[in-house]
């Protein structure tokens, strides 16, 4: 058993190289998106200005409140709580849900606008991170899915959750990608 | 020998909900500065705020926020120091080359 003072990365230690892979090649997105609206400000920021801010406030305050979820799934089966650990993963779930249907909602408005990526350089980033982004929701709603079949079938306990942690590390990367994207393409002008 | 009770309920079962309690209690609380951070957010985007400030604000945020979710969601305050430090790095990195270009 761990001494209370031992420290470890939660999870399979493999998911945090995926994970600090893929923080890589976002930080790389959102520097190129900061560096090309610095040659075209007026455009970014007239093009921002359509965007629907009270969607991406929505998608911000659901995707922590997953994270949240998943948060307490830990926790729950650390304490034994297999049932309650799955009633979490499940809200995390359905979290996950809602943030893919408003974003669809948000695709799909575009899309009727006649926006596309090469309308201009600002949808051209919009369009290609949060896709980019949205794949990842989806990448992450799998992973947690398996996690709750395998939760439910008792695969996980008190003392052995190194599963649940590992998804958990996941959605939590996804969840924090999308706090920098939020304010970058939505808010900032 | 048998397990200690209180209550008929063992008494590890009860330490395991107090823990369990106090440890929703804790991240409830993160929740709520996380949510009432984008909020504030929200606001300043919907007030059509620019320049320094707003700029100074919603990057301010969003460092807390993703520094809250860094060391409480992903536990990294339960980690070893030279991995904990890579997300903290790559957020200010990212925040910080975000403040130079605008």
């Amino acid at each position: 058993m761990n001494s209370i003072s031992e420290k470890k990365l939660p999870g399979d230690f493999a998911i945090w190289i995926f994970i600090y892979a893929e923080l890589l090649v976002f930080g790389v997105f959102f520097a190129s998106y900061a560096v090309t609206r610095s040659n075209h400000v007026e455009l970014f920021n007239q093009s921002q200005l359509m965007l629907d801010r009270t969607a991406g406030m929505v998608n911000t305050v659901v995707l922590i409140t997953s994270s949240w979820f998943v948060v307490n799934a830990v926790h729950a089966i650390k304490a034994g709580k297999q049932n309650l650990s799955v009633r979490w993963l499940a809200g995390s779930i359905g979290m996950g849900g809602i943030f893919l249907g408003v974003k669809m909602f948000e695709f799909i408005t575009k899309h009727n606008e006649g926006i596309t990526l090469s309308t201009n350089k600002f949808y051209m980033f919009y369009l290609s991170l949060t896709f980019f982004h949205f794949m990842h929701v989806i990448l992450g709603m799998v992973i947690l899915g398996v996690i709750l079949v395998m939760a439910r079938r008792g695969k996980y306990s008190a003392t052995e959750y190194t599963g649940i942690e590992t998804g958990a590390s996941y959605w939590h990367m996804v969840d924090l990608v999308w706090i920098i994207l939020f304010p970058l393409v939505y808010l900032i002008q | 020998m048998p397990n200690a009770t209180i209550n008929s309920q063992p008494v590890n079962s009860q330490q395991n909900d107090l823990d369990y309690r106090n440890s929703i209690r804790k991240t409830f609380v993160i929740w709520v500065g996380l949510v009432s951070l984008t909020l504030l957010g929200y606001w300043i985007g919907m007030e059509g705020m620019s320049g320094n400030l707003a700029l100074g604000l919603l990057l301010g945020a969003a460092l807390i926020k993703g520094q809250f979710v860094i060391t409480y969601f992903m536990e990294m305050v339960n980690a070893p120091l030279k991995w904990a430090i890579i997300p903290t790095v790559w957020l200010l990195l990212v925040l910080a080359i975000i403040a130079l270009m605008y």
